[in-house]
């Protein structure tokens, strides 16, 4: 073997091209290095048998065998498969998506720990090893991981497969290369299977191997110590080096951005950009990237199949609407469900969603029919999911990848599926294709046994395998943009290559050098004392390919910054490089701390504001916020507003917020459905329990004696509950996760028990020596209950003004002493709204029965009654007037906003109160 | 020689930072070189915030540089404090060291070991616990518990837990499971409590116990004491009761048997128990005009009496009853949530600290065997063998839990032992500002830690007793107030000990202010606006507007009242900088919300959502286009039937234009999105702070983020809408600032802890806190110094009110007690914040005066430790004239000095920043995909899959150059490794025996004229399948092989025109030739 020391200054290619002989292999770091030196040579080949190859495609054709390697997720679903119950237990692998994650750093380890020439099926002599010093977890580990690489390797043999991690030291049989001059130029750094390789190359082949950059010590093979120092003192001429220091990550690459039209183009060397939002200040550096194929229309379609398939894991036959409304909302989904859709369909179908997510219906059943029946106001929603579900139902049906494959040439072929754009312009079809191949060559290749035994539900696991199998994909097209001037590398791509100009961005500690990989059963030390790669290696790695870009350049430039907040700071390697030019003459090394830049200046210069300028207000006068009152028309030609209590709530309040939500009956869209029960779900179940119980229609007693048994049977209550629960008006609105037992379970017991209680508590104290009527909340109304009544008038202009009203009690009792309304609750209770059932009920007939009226809250789940009589009785005269002041104030005036503090969360970005309050005028009254 | 342990003592101020790095350098200065094992990084430094670790680190090397520059005098005075040698420069020994030390923390900033203590633990659990629990990797994640919650109460209500789980719940049933969310949440933050519990207590209390008291017999006195005292026989006995007590019947018409009867049923419910206890813990129970007036007092006694009775009666048959259902609640929770945490892979910071702390001490399961002394030895003298030295800050606001984890490693190198022969350690800390109990903070720890550490020797204890940050007048106004002797005595009455030394100011007369106002309010009445309001106009626009150049910070207790004052103050023409929160979240700045609503709007057409925009701060269109909008969408909106048209608002111009926009956007990526709108509609008046052009960038570049790297199918706005609800909590997604050049910041006392501002406006409510209900109630006594053990616990979810009435009433008041240290360090921290100008306004929930208010609470007993500081407070400022708005003010000028801190660069104005945007590639401008001309690309790739034959064949056929067996052994060798996983072997080896027998019908590519061969050969940009060279004839044979399937043509001519530039094959003649392979 012979080694050849090169400075900063020489041409590493070239000087390699001088030992070019005719069979020779040159091997270099990386393929971009080996294609970008073979095109430096081309024209000055003289047909020689030569090969330019990296040092991992050299590796491959030294190690190959006569039997296949295993790849990627092949492998790792032939090691899932072999692992016992006990070893998934120890490592915490419950499925086989947590299998993702381990799997690779195992095999990661592994490949490491043949790297450095051991034989991984003889793991457990690391027992044996007094230096390692082991830890007893790890030891146990060791013992558990060598009992599973031995079952792999086993499994393989039966499989007619090997694996990588197997293959530690030069094969037995002869080399492909002999007689060949081997040429190494300049790889860093040699683990112990390359340098096996290489010795073993040398028996039959002349070994070169070129170094760039002083060496210190006598010792150069197999590791090579870099001497910065020397190399730098070496330089005939040393590079100029800018250095700019900014505040944040942003800061540093605006200034960047700043210089770069300056700027000649050259290489940058940022791990990260490609990554990295500020990627868009770069016009220059922009090039045609391929779409990774999750954005393609046939992924996301894919994709939304998958969420409703995974969702049957959660809740079996159910799927949230909530999901399909986020996912329905892009028309393009429709139209490949039901292709002869048009506009107005998709209209009609995202106006069926809300209307069910308004009515509080969290589900949808996968059954359709079940759900909607013949009703004939979900006509697009029924039949959209129809066919999608019916495509999901196939889904979950899978049994093999064979289906799978079987469906993706039918109901899933993607010609049907991908956008027309993607068909013609982009090798979608030729890649999906062939992506299904590949998948489908696990069961060709008999890894699988029994997909049951990966997956709990075969058909979510192999779509949801195939998915990610295709994520990694990316769609290529015909690019008409030019390719970008400037380069973009890092440090691992761009070793060996030299550039005049380097940039170099994101010069922070953590990722030039990066931080340390987390550890994997053996910690540094120990790793180390084994002569696999340590973090030490790494960063020497890096330190020598960094300062190599750097020394071998005209300039360098390069770019930091320091972020205290984030505890951020400037690498390591820009403190080692300015303390190389300390004693270097004035001007070589320039540093300067970049003034921040303001980021207005991101959005200057290109704003077209001034057309909707003419839009603004910039007045916040009174009447920004009041809405101006047409009376005629706001009112139509009734002259009337029909309100529930709520509502009249509101208009008392905030009239502008009351105008557009209440009035004009403006609601939001509600799309992230809770899977909770929320206050209006709970109310409705009460009510409708209560109901239930106490009757549908009103009933006469002579006495408690008649309505005692309902109350007693506390199972009987329990049991109607659940049948409530069960009913068709609550099954598709009540959470089917952990909410839903706790009804069951918990709450039904309890609200058995209200009952009881309330019976007890309330009913046998109020109504035990009398007869009574009861009248439950219930959809039976009487006629009269049934028409909206007048609760005020106002008159302005001449014009008389009317609010009508129409609500219901969730209960009234009449006895011939009292007539009594009862309000269930579970929070805080409103007096308003027991007012408004007074007058709707019996003021408005007969404001003399005010002497009879008694008006409780019944707390639910407090099981505790509020008479609310007195505190009714203080406000029953003033209550139809405050309204009408109210409505006369907006007649005249307009709709105002808030003028107390508690009226001001009412959609408060529309009506802004948030100025108002600051306009710091004595508005509380 | 032995290092000399240190604890020092740092009031808010003092220079910790400045003293740590002297400690720093000095022990460079003494062991570097010096000590043949000491290596800069033995010194590790630790704080707790990020920002903190940072300044540190910036001192420190900023500090190195100045001694070595010979700078700073009275840096190398302080080094000379502690190191002998010469005052006026360092010995050319002591620069050499300080040379060679600061090029190492240069060269590698791993040298410079600072940092926080969350991710010192965190180290340790990466790189030691980590791998042995088998967590291949985690993310951090704040709200980690919160996201598992729903697999957790799931797993809870599984039939085996059910029982216990209905027992606990039941006492106060919600609507939802998720409504008792925080009980689990604290269960699980608290576990290092339940480990105590179980591990280190002695402390078992049973219901079985015997009682002290006996409650029936008290409270049948009690009843018939007022029953035969009472003045007038002949009125109904419950009539002489106040109405809270007699409410508790359902009826007024009992007797004293009937009342004594029925309370002793009631008692047995716990939940009519617990209203019992309610009604006879407030005084007195009867009315007293109707009680002979010398039997007051025998009255309250006996009911006191009966108090404690019941107490004692409800600890026992409930307190401790759900105590033990919590302890195994607890103990389910927990085993499950780790469950959790293996399957999720999300943890915040404590999940790694009890991590930590349960692989090294915890005997189940024992991975790491702490009482294995070999093991544990080893363990801790890996970590303390690289550290030899700690310096740590803020030692006050250590967690018991990180106290343990680090405790063997203090102990060993404070010894001077162990791994290597030197070591110490130093303290810095204040208990003053120790405000962190609520998560875990613990005071005593400070206090009492050179007990807790034997090792630490003869510790030196040093007081820093100069403010590097006030002047003389503030630092005597703090000063009186802290020590006054009101405060000393109501703690000394309290048993309550708070140390406060005098500190002198070392800037002596610098000009400032200190303000004050004091407000009361009725809690009932909804005054609190007014508060507010009166706190900005009297107090913070009056000052704000003469000041300038200043950093400025509200300080107030609770997240509540920040967002009260920050909504008052963004009125642009009452304050002219803006305020901030520096903790709010970034959907909510007043130009991203309006962002968000529109991508709602153009994801859902929600109506509301474009009305916000159409009044959002971009466009704030008037209220009569509002009207007319609203009108419009009504009109749309109620037709019957439903309209299937979308609404384009024709007669509406601006919303039109909106529309318009709205159709172009609706399919376009969110970044687009934003920009685009953006670009239309902010007008950017001048006043525009930079803040908000900061936080729209920001969320423009959180948008481009999820683009790139989150996005995980297609880029579509309802999908980054959804992102954003998912992860609104993150770190990340927090507002952002221009750090010290413009604003107020809002700051709760917890946050503003640690900095420092020009001025200061502490807004302060006197109204504590209380917990929340929906929270577990613990407490905790150890019963000795070294917080190993528990001497007495209690812990409740419904009986808390029990516990002062209880035999462990102590522990409760023992409580309460550290609550009130802990608040009055609040108050010592919200204090010593301004540099220059102190202004406190407090507010108290009455009417009355102060002095009357006072007074009152005086009368009655509850004077609380707030109470008395704010009495201080006032009557330190009593005889200082006030304004007319009623507030208090002393000033002081004097002539100002510079200071380095005024020479900041100002910013650059980026007018010239051209910023491209990265636009998707628009796949219909581009032309077509050269895709082959297949009748079916599914039998193409898929069924036959001739592309991946063809492929298989070409890669085989690179190896034979000569048809030589060696060749085609070599080629099967290499094409089954490469293609094995994607075909079987037996196939590959059909084909490779099918192009060998298809090889027979072109034996002219092996005819022995041509000299040299090559396969594959790359040339240009371009892969030969083979050229064959006639050297001799100068012919060139290109060819280019066929499998079936996929035709390319015109692709040996431009093979040939890429070889005929090679200069060794000019004047060559060419033959091309498709090969045609039958496989």
């Amino acid at each position: 073997m012979q080694f050849i020391n090169l400075n900063f200054d020489q041409d590493l290619n070239a000087r390699a091209f001088e030992e070019i002989r005719p069979h020779t292999v040159l091997v270099f770091p990386t393929r971009a290095s080996a294609h970008s030196a073979r095109l430096a040579f081309e024209t000055r080949w003289a047909l020689e048998d030569l090969v330019f190859c990296s040092i991992a495609d050299f590796k491959d054709t030294l190690l190959c065998g006569q039997i296949p390697f295993l790849e990627d997720e092949k492998r790792l679903l032939t090691l899932y498969q072999v692992l016992t119950p006990e070893q998934k237990e120890y490592f915490h692998l419950s499925e086989y998506s947590l299998m993702l994650e381990w799997g690779q750093q195992f095999f990661r380890f592994m490949q490491e720990f043949c790297e450095a020439g051991y034989d991984v099926l003889r793991l457990s002599d690391l027992l044996l090893d007094a230096g390692l010093m082991l830890k007893q977890w790890q030891e146990k580990h060791i013992e558990q991981l060598s009992e599973i690489v031995q079952g792999y390797h086993r499994r393989l043999q039966d499989l007619g497969f090997t694996d990588r991690i197997f293959e530690y030291e030069p094969p037995q049989t002869p080399l492909p290369y002999q007689g060949y001059r081997i040429i190494f130029v300049n790889q860093y750094y040699y683990s112990k299977l390359e340098t096996s390789l290489i010795e073993s190359c040398a028996r039959a082949n002349e070994i070169l191997l070129i170094y760039h950059g002083a060496s210190s010590g006598e010792e150069i093979w197999p590791k090579t110590r870099f001497d910065l120092s020397r190399s730098f003192e070496d330089l005939v001429s040393k590079p100029r080096i800018k250095i700019y220091e900014s505040a944040t990550e942003d800061q540093h690459a605006m200034a960047f951005s700043a210089m770069i039209r300056d700027m000649s183009p050259g290489v940058i060397i940022d791990p990260t950009f490609l990554r990295q939002p500020y990627s868009s200040f770069f016009e220059e550096a922009q090039s045609p990237h391929p779409i990774p194929i999750t954005q393609s229309r046939y992924y996301v379609f894919l994709a939304f199949l998958n969420e409703i398939v995974e969702s049957q894991r959660r809740h079996p036959g159910f799927v949230p609407l909530g999901m399909m409304i986020r996912r329905l909302r892009d028309p393009h989904m429709a139209r490949i469900i039901c292709p002869g859709w048009r506009n107005e369909d998709q209209v009609m179908l995202m106006q069926e969603l809300f209307g069910l997510s308004k009515d509080g219906i969290l589900y949808l059943d996968l059954e359709p029919e079940d759900q909607f029946g013949q009703s004939k106001s979900h006509l697009h929603t029924m039949d959209l999911c129809r066919k999608l579900f019916s495509l999901v139902q196939k889904i979950l049906a899978i049994r093999s990848i064979a289906d799978l494959i079987e469906l993706s040439s039918d109901l899933l072929d993607p010609q049907y599926i991908a956008s027309d754009l993607e068909l013609s312009k982009t090798d979608l079809l030729p890649k999906v294709f062939t992506a299904l191949a590949n998948f489908g060559a696990i069961e060709e290749l008999g890894l699988v046994e029994d997909w049951e035994k990966i997956f709990e539900h075969p058909g979510i696991g192999i779509f949801g395998l195939w998915l990610d199998f295709l994520k990694s994909q990316s769609l290529r097209y015909e690019a008409t943009a030019s390719a970008s001037k400037w380069e973009i590398s890092n440090l691992l791509d761009s070793r060996n290559r030299s550039y005049d100009y380097p940039v170099f961005l994101q010069m922070v500690e953590g990722i030039m050098p990066k931080s340390p990989e987390a550890i994997w059963l053996l910690n540094e030390v120990q790793r180390r004392h084994l002569g696999m790669i340590s973090y030490d290696d790494i960063r020497d790695w890096e330190r020598y390919y960094f300062f190599r870009l750097v020394l071998c350049a005209k300039e360098a430039t390069i770019f930091c910054y320091q972020n205290q907040e984030k505890n951020i700071n400037v690498s390591s390697f820009v403190g080692e490089l300015s303390h190389l030019y300390a004693t270097q003459p004035d001007g070589s090394l320039f540093y300067e701390k970049f003034p921040d830049i303001l980021f207005s200046g991101l959005f200057e210069g290109k704003q077209k504001g001034d057309e909707m300028a003419l839009y603004r207000t910039d007045d916040l006068s009174d009447d920004f916020f009041c809405l101006p009152a047409d009376p005629l028309r706001d009112f139509g030609p009734e002259h009337e507003t029909t309100q529930s209590s709520y509502d009249l709530k509101m208009l008392s309040e905030n009239p502008f917020a009351w105008y557009i939500s209440s009035h004009r009956k403006i609601s939001p869209k509600i799309v992230e459905l809770e899977e909770t029960i929320s206050p209006p779900l709970f109310g409705n179940l009460m009510h409708s329990f209560f109901g239930e119980v106490l009757g549908r229609s009103p009933s006469v007693h002579k006495d408690l004696d008649s309505i005692r048994s309902t109350f007693e049977d506390h199972d009987a209550l329990t049991h109607k509950l659940q049948e409530i629960i069960d009913s068709p008006d609550f099954y598709y609105k009540i959470p089917k996760n952990h909410n839903a037992r706790y009804l069951s379970t918990i709450i039904s017991p309890r609200l058995a028990d209200s009952l009881q209680e309330f019976y007890n508590r309330f009913l046998w104290w109020q109504l035990k020596d009398t007869e009574f009527r009861m009248i439950p909340e219930a959809e039976y109304m009487t006629k009269a209950e049934q028409q909206y009544r007048i609760l005020t008038r106002v008159s302005h202009e001449d014009v008389g003004y009317v609010v009508k009203i129409r609500g219901r009690a969730d209960l009234r009792i009449e006895t011939p002493q009292k007539l009594i309304i009862v309000d269930f609750k579970t929070g805080k209770a409103s007096e308003d709204q027991l007012l408004f059932y007074e007058y709707f009920y019996y003021l408005l007939s007969d404001i003399s029965l005010k002497e009879r009226l008694h008006s409780f809250i019944w707390q639910i789940l407090d099981m505790s009654i509020d008479d609310c009589s007195a505190k009714v009785a203080k406000h029953r005269e003033s209550y139809p007037q405050k309204i009408a002041d109210a409505l006369q104030a907006c007649l005249e005036g307009g709709y105002m906003i808030a003028s107390k503090s508690k009226g001001k969360r009412y959609l408060q970005e529309i009506t802004r109160s948030d100025l108002w309050l600051n306009k710091g005028e004595e508005n509380e009254i | 020689m032995r290092f000399e342990n240190r604890i020092i003592s740092a009031s808010a101020g003092t220079g910790k930072t400045y003293r740590l790095s002297v400690e720093y350098i000095c022990l460079l200065l003494k062991y570097y070189v010096t000590h043949p094992d000491f290596r800069t990084d033995s010194i590790l430094v630790i704080t707790f915030t990020r920002k903190a670790c940072a300044e540190i680190r910036e001192r420190i090397i900023s500090q190195m540089d100045k001694l070595i520059s010979g700078e700073d005098e009275g840096l190398l005075k302080s080094i000379r404090g502690h190191i002998p040698g010469d005052p006026k420069s360092l010995s050319i020994d002591e620069e050499n060291k300080l040379r060679s030390a600061r090029y190492e923390i240069k060269a590698d900033n791993r040298n410079l070991q600072v940092m926080t203590i969350d991710s010192y633990i965190g180290g340790i659990f990466r790189n030691i616990v980590r791998p042995l629990k088998s967590i291949d990797s985690y993310d951090l994640e704040i709200n980690a518990e919160m996201k598992r919650m729903p697999a957790l109460m799931q797993h809870l209500l599984q039939p085996k837990l059910i029982g216990l789980l209905e027992r606990i719940l039941s006492r106060k049933v919600e609507r939802s499971m998720d409504a008792y969310a925080s009980l689990f949440k604290g269960l699980i933050q608290n576990r290092w409590i339940y480990y105590l519990i179980r591990n280190c207590s002695d402390h078992h209390p049973s219901a079985q116990d015997p009682l002290q008291y006996d409650f029936a017999l008290d409270l049948k006195e009690l009843i018939g004491f007022i029953a035969e005292n009472k003045k007038k026989p002949q009125k109904k006995l419950l009539l002489c009761f106040k109405k809270d007590f007699s409410k508790l019947f359902s009826h007024d018409d009992l007797e004293a048997g009937e009342i004594i009867e029925e309370i002793i049923k009631m008692s047995r419910r716990s939940s009519d128990a617990m209203k019992i206890l309610h009604v006879l813990q407030k005084q007195p129970i009867f009315n007293k005009p109707d009680l002979n007036k010398d039997m007051h007092s025998l009255a309250t006694d006996l009911q006191d009496r009966t108090l404690r009775a019941l107490g004692e009666k409800l600890y026992y048959e409930f307190f401790l009853a759900e105590q033990e259902e919590i302890l195994q609640l607890w103990e389910s929770v927990l085993a499950e949530y780790d469950r959790l945490l293996y399957y999720h892979k999300t943890l915040n910071y404590d999940d790694i600290s009890w991590l930590t702390f349960e692989a090294l001490f915890s005997p189940d399961p024992p991975l790491f065997r702490m009482e294995d002394a070999s093991e544990a030895t080893e363990f801790y003298a890996f970590l303390s063998h690289r550290s030899r030295f700690m310096l740590i800050d803020e030692f006050q606001d250590t967690s018991l839990l990180q106290f343990k984890i680090l405790l063997p490693i203090m102990e060993e190198i404070s010894s001077g032992y162990g791994s290597k022969d030197f070591g110490g350690i130093v303290v810095v800390g204040d208990e003053k500002q120790s405000i962190f109990g609520w998560r875990g903070g613990e005071r005593d720890l400070l206090i009492k830690l050179k007990d807790i550490i034997p090792s630490l020797g003869e510790v030196k204890m040093e007081k820093l007793s100069h403010s590097y940050r006030v002047g003389e007048d503030m630092m005597s106004f703090i000063n009186s107030i802290f020590s006054d002797t009101r405060l000393h005595e109501y703690l000394a009455d309290q048993d309550m000990a708070w140390d406060y030394p005098l500190v002198k100011s070392a800037l002596g007369n610098v000009s400032g202010s200190i303000e004050y106002k004091t407000m009361g309010f009725n809690s009932i009445g909804g005054e609190k606006p007014m508060i507010y309001q009166s706190f900005v106009d009297d107090m913070l626009l009056p000052a704000i507007s003469k000041s300038k150049d200043e950093t400025v910070a509200i300080i107030c207790r609770t997240n509540k009242q920040l967002a009260q004052l920050q909504l008052l103050l963004e009125d642009e023409d009452k304050s002219k900088s803006p305020v901030f929160q520096p903790n709010a979240p970034i959907i909510e700045h007043h130009l991203v919300a309006p962002l968000i609503s529109w991508m709602r709007y153009l994801a859902y057409k929600d109506y509301l959502d474009l009305l916000a925009l159409l009044r959002s701060d971009y466009l704030r269109i008037s209220s009569g286009v509002l009207k007319e909008i609203v009108d419009t969408i009504h009109a749309h909106e109620s037709r019957k039937p439903a309209s299937d048209q979308e609404l384009t608002f024709e007669d509406i111009e601006v919303a039109h234009k909106l529309y318009l926009l709205a159709q172009k956007l609706v399919d376009s990526p969110p970044s687009v999105i934003l920009q685009e709108t953006v670009d239309l509609l902010f007008a950017q008046p001048e006043n525009v702070p930079e803040r908000d052009y900061l936080n729209l960038h920001a969320f423009i570049r959180i948008a481009q983020d999820w683009e790139l790297n989150h996005a995980k199918d297609g880029l579509l706005v309802s999908e980054f809408l959804d992102y954003l609800i998912q992860n609104q909590e993150q770190e990340d997604f927090t507002q952002v600032s221009v750090e010290n050049r413009e604003g107020i910041e809002l700051l709760s006392i917890h946050r503003s802890k640690g900095l420092q501002f020009d001025r200061v406006f502490v807004f302060y409510e006197l109204s504590s806190a209380s917990r929340k209900k929906t929270e577990l109630y613990q407490a905790l006594d150890f019963g000795d110094s070294g917080f190993r053990k528990i001497s007495q616990y209690a812990l409740s979810y419904h009986f808390e009110q029990i516990l002062p009435h209880s035999p462990m009433a102590d522990l409760y008041s023992q409580r309460q007690r550290a609550a009130l240290l802990e608040e009055l360090n609040n108050l010592y921290v919200a204090l010593t914040r301004a540099k220059k100008h102190l202004h406190i306004f407090l507010v108290y929930p009455s009417k009355k005066e102060w002095g009357d208010y006072y007074e009152y609470l005086q009368g009655n007993g509850s004077v609380k430790l707030t109470h008395v500081m704010a009495e201080i407070l006032h009557s330190y400022f009593a005889d200082i004239p006030k304004t007319e708005t009623g507030v208090h003010s002393i000033k002081r000028d004097y002539p100002e000095k510079k200071t380095d801190e005024d020479a900041k660069e100002s910013p650059k104005s980026a007018t010239q920043l051209r910023v491209a945007r990265h636009q998707p590639p628009d796949l219909a401008k581009m032309p077509d995909y050269p895709l082959p001309d297949a009748a079916s690309f599914k039998e193409l790739y898929l069924d036959k899959r001739q592309a991946l034959w063809g492929d298989i064949a070409h890669f085989y056929l690179s190896f034979i150059k000569r048809d030589l067996p060696d060749e085609h052994s070599l080629a099967s060798r290499q094409a089954i490794s490469r293609y094995g996983s994607l075909v079987p072997k037996a196939k590959l080896e059909k084909l490779f025996a099918s192009v060998r027998e298809a090889l027979r019908e072109h034996s002219y590519l092996f005819s022995g004229d041509y000299d040299r061969i090559f396969c594959e050969l790359e040339v240009g940009t371009h892969r030969i399948d083979r050229l064959m060279i006639d050297m001799r004839a100068k012919l060139g044979v290109i060819v280019d092989y066929k499998t079936g399937g996929i035709h390319e043509e015109d692709q040996l001519e431009i093979y040939q025109k890429e070889l005929m530039k090679l200069p060794i094959l000019q004047g060559f003649s060419w033959d091309l030739r498709y090969v045609m392979l039958s496989i």
